[in-house]
């Protein structure tokens, strides 16, 4: 039975539909990542699964007990659904020191008031800071605290709302790790809002993809980045080269060659989309079948990769290919490469 | 309080969270849950008088209007408007340009004198009136001085101005007022992000234009707020213009109700008002709402407070020392001087203890009262997150602004009414007579403190609960709370100075009030402050010294808790003043 599962959900503001006619499941221990831009309605999403928002219609279940119903005037307050949520900015009651933050959720007669939660706050390095007030605290501290006061209680769902957002990028890779043995150890069904593809793919089970508050796509990672099911999700990852063609005799022609229009009818207009990665420029020795000449325009490196924009293709549809290629590459301008689409990689949609 | 009963902590209210911030969202039906019910009944009880005012008001006519309009009506509007321009530019003058020069700049008695322009609050309205009359009149100190150093003989030889008068009655209110603006005006510009007067410095603007063009127009929402609770006194006022004989409408509502003996008319007057009134709540919350658009930056740092030469500075200390003196130092030293004098006459000759306790009784009732269900509401309007119950708040506050001889007469219809539905019941159903339960009894004087005051109560506690975060309360919510037990975990703690402060205003505010005590008092029951306009407007002055005295002090407490208050609201201020080099003269 799933932890969390949302039916038919749909939620409108004046300004339009948040979300709509979402549908998904989280199982107990897995934890799964709402992906989509800013103002896609994913943290509506959160609030409505904590009953801090009013659902306007859909159901939402937990641990099987329906406990909001699309209409219905009673529905099951925050308090009594059995939820954690790490919000974004933390939300640390700034007059309870760190101690009473984390022992928040836990009932005064709750034997685990003391030892757990010193317990916790030794294991995360946080000791000598149980008594100090949250304001004093670092970033990376305030998050660690964040996310045991909503664990506390050991919530059935577990909801985190952008929990790296307030993070540097270096202090992010580290508790991004300390947070998912810290999930792992528990049985909650987790479901976690972000924008950034990147986390996502860390650290999810499974992704759904929210765009304009519809759900794209609902699989494990590797399946959303390696088929994508529309443009959007191809676009999350990076930069794409983007060419209009049409279907002949089974294939698409591009500047970088033709590509198999997988399952289009000869005829049919479609969108064909290459990662800016997903280029190969080729050695001297290797061949292609399917191999075509660009010219370099400009070479930028940002040293882990470098990213050359080139121009390719003949008989009008000539364009400028976006590549990025791995280490530091620097051709000169107007000096010719071969390049080649990687096997698999040319993702084709109706238009 | 019975009040209570039905808010236990850890009810689960079957309701999502409110967030007070109503993100643009589908109206939703009103629901009907124990919050809902409890913040309108308690809006419901608390707006009543008013409620009453008005109804009363619409209902059949006398007659009264026609002959009012056609007679003292013009009068009481000119001078109800004169007064309020004059206050209004009086107070926006002192006010403002007080709170700039102590915020910024470095002179001579500023750390004392930013603390003592606050000072004047504690002074009722009616008390400076009587001590500046008390000295300006012919048998004045002042007058007498003059006459002795010219040699003049008789009122004959030379021109003084009348101080019984609408220019006077302007003066004494703006010098108790102007605090109101200096207060909020000087939380702006501490609020202020320094960086952009430092920006039109950088542009060749002057000081004295960059203050003018940057400083002031930020500050405007929060200088309008200001006016705006200032122009509320003066709609109010009844002491002073009753005692300089400026009958605006509020001496007019007394006048109409007590010798014309029309309730009709008098509410009519009162729902006049109510609709002036009602102008200045508006601009008021405008006011209130541009504030929070306008602090933009989180960037806080350390005023320069630019030091001033020495000519300067002692301008700019006898500018800010001039409103003290007149607000504070000469009607406290006067009293002083006065009961000094005559203590033993007052403490023999009335029985001045009892005013005393009675005064504070009643005002600590209605502190409790009104800081108690200002909280509660405040809070339901948050819980409700719905318009039409921040509506029912903002009518459950109009009481501030109606004079409380208005309210007086809201008041007694209704309690009346239900003293005799209960004395019906009981005699019906026990065969005892009960006769009057409230009215007329201590308990309807402290329905009409909290009616009056509510405003005092709820606002700095609903703007309080901005400190609590959306996230903070779905956290409670999320980690077990219920909305009683979060608003006493979370809340409560959170805003108890905001709810000690309403709480103390609403003490003081109590302990100076006049024309409501005068009309709604049990019989022969006297506080201080009837016993000070009874005597001192009978000329007697030094015998009621002492009560007026006391009264004076009670308000000097909040005072001081407001700027220990107001010194706090910069985060780090007081320590990184300290470590800052001295910024360079102007």
């Amino acid at each position: 039975m799933p932890g969390l599962l949302l039916e038919e959900v749909s939620h409108r503001y004046d300004s339009g539909w948040a979300v709509r006619d979402l549908g998904f499941a989280v199982e107990p221990g897995e934890i799964v990542c709402l992906l989509g831009p800013s103002g896609c309605g994913k943290t509506t999403v959160l609030r409505l699964a904590a009953g801090l928002e009013p659902l306007q219609a859909g159901r939402i279940r937990i641990g099987g007990r329906i406990v909001a119903e699309g209409g219905k005037a009673q529905q099951v307050p925050p308090e009594s659904r059995g939820v954690g949520l790490m919000f974004q900015d933390y939300a640390l009651f700034p007059h309870l020191t760190v101690r009473e933050n984390v022992a928040f959720g836990l009932a005064r007669s709750d034997s685990r008031r003391a030892t757990w939660v010193r317990e916790v706050l030794g294991e995360m390095e946080l000791e000598e800071y149980a008594d100090r007030y949250p304001h004093t605290l670092s970033g990376g501290q305030q998050q660690r605290i964040a996310l045991l006061r909503a664990l506390a209680p050991r919530p059935r769902v577990l909801l985190l709302d952008e929990p790296f957002s307030g993070l540097d990028e270096h202090l992010r890779q580290q508790i991004r790790m300390e947070t998912l043995r810290r999930l792992e150890g528990t049985e909650a069904s987790t479901l976690m809002v972000t924008h950034d593809p990147e986390e996502a793919m860390f650290l999810a089970d499974r992704i759904v993809v929210l765009h304009r508050g519809r759900l794209v796509q609902d699989a494990a990672p590797i399946e959303i980045f390696e088929r994508p099911r529309d443009p959007f999700v191809a676009r999350l990852f990076g930069p794409v080269n983007e060419f209009e063609g049409v279907v002949r005799s089974r294939r698409v022609a591009t500047p970088l060659g033709p590509v198999a229009a997988g399952g289009f009818e000869d005829g049919s207009a479609v969108l064909v989309m290459v990662r800016a990665n997903d280029v190969a420029v080729l050695e001297g020795g290797e061949e292609s079948r399917s191999s075509v000449t660009g010219r370099v325009r400009s070479a930028r490196t940002l040293g882990l990769q470098s990213e050359l924009r080139l121009r390719a293709g003949g008989d009008g549809i000539a364009r400028e290919i976006q590549v990025r290629v791995p280490g530091v590459v620097l051709p000169g301008e107007g000096s010719e490469l071969r390049l080649a689409v990687r096997a698999g990689r040319a993702f084709v949609y109706p238009r | 309080m019975p009040l209570s009963g039905p808010l236990r902590a850890g009810d689960a209210v079957n309701r999502p969270l409110a967030l007070p911030f109503a993100s643009a969202r589908v109206a939703a039906p009103l629901r009907w849950d124990r919050w809902t019910l409890l913040t309108l009944a308690l809006c419901g009880f608390v707006a009543l008088p008013v409620g009453t005012v008005i109804a009363t008001a619409v209902g059949p006519d006398d007659g009264i209007w026609a002959h009012l309009l056609s007679t003292v009506l013009p009068v009481y509007a000119s001078n109800t408007l004169w007064l309020m321009l004059g206050v209004g530019l009086g107070t926006i003058l002192i006010g403002t340009s007080t709170a700039w020069l102590v915020t910024m700049y470095r002179f001579p008695g500023r750390r004392i004198l930013s603390f003592a322009l606050l000072l004047p609050l504690a002074v009722p309205s009616y008390v400076l009136a009587f001590v500046v009359t008390d000295q300006l009149e012919y048998a004045g100190a002042l007058q007498r001085a003059l006459r002795a150093l010219f040699g003049w003989e008789s009122a004959a030889d030379y021109w003084f101005p009348e101080i019984r008068s609408l220019g006077g009655a302007t003066l004494v209110l703006s010098l108790v007022l102007y605090p109101y603006v200096y207060l909020l005006a000087r939380a702006a510009f501490v609020e202020q992000c320094f960086c952009l007067f430092e920006a039109s410095r950088t542009l060749g603007q002057g000081p004295l234009r960059s203050f003018l063009r940057v400083a002031v127009p930020m500050a405007r929402p929060a200088i309008a707020v200001g006016v705006a609770l200032a122009l509320m006194e003066t709609l109010n006022e009844f002491g002073t213009v009753e005692f300089f004989a400026v009958p605006t409408f509020t001496a007019g509502i007394f006048d109409v109700w007590l010798n014309m003996n029309s309730i009709t008319g008098a509410a009519q007057l009162a729902a006049l008002l109510v609709v002036f009134t009602f102008g200045l709540v508006l601009v008021e919350r405008a006011g209130r709402r541009r504030k929070r658009f306008w602090a933009t930056s989180t960037r806080v740092r350390a005023l320069p407070e630019y030091p001033l030469g020495r000519g300067l500075g002692l301008a700019a200390a006898a500018w800010c020392a001039l409103p003290v003196l007149l607000g504070f130092v000469l009607p406290g030293a006067v009293l002083a001087s006065y009961a000094l004098d005559f203590y033993a006459v007052t403490l023999s000759d009335y029985a001045f203890p009892g005013y005393l306790w009675n005064s504070l009784k009643l005002a600590a009732w209605a502190a409790l009262c009104t800081a108690a269900l200002g909280t509660l509401i405040a809070y339901g309007v948050r819980v409700s997150r719905d318009p039409k119950i921040r509506g029912a708040a903002e009518a459950a506050t109009l009481g501030y602004a109606v004079p409380g001889a208005v309210l007086a007469v809201g008041i007694m219809v209704p309690l009346g009414l239900f003293d005799n539905a209960i004395d019906a019941f009981s005699r019906r159903w026990f065969g005892l007579p009960l006769g009057l339960l409230l009215s007329g009894s201590a308990a309807a004087l402290v329905i009409g403190y909290v009616a009056r005051f509510m405003a005092l109560g709820y606002r700095p506690i609903d703007a309080s609960f901005s400190k609590v975060t959306p996230s903070m309360e779905g956290a409670a919510r999320t980690l077990g709370h219920g909305p009683a037990a979060t608003l006493w975990r979370i809340h409560l703690p959170l805003v108890r100075p905001s709810v000690i402060a309403a709480a103390l205003l609403v003490f003081v505010d109590t302990m100076k009030e006049l024309p409501l005590t005068l009309i709604l008092r049990p019989f022969n029951f006297e506080t201080l402050a009837t016993f000070v306009y009874q005597y001192a407007s009978d000329e007697l002055l030094e015998e009621c010294a002492l009560g007026a005295l006391t009264i004076v002090a009670a308000g000097v407490i909040p005072v001081l808790l407001l700027s220990v208050g107001i010194g706090r609201s910069r985060p780090g201020h007081a320590a990184a003043v300290a470590r800052a080099p001295p910024a360079g003269a102007v």
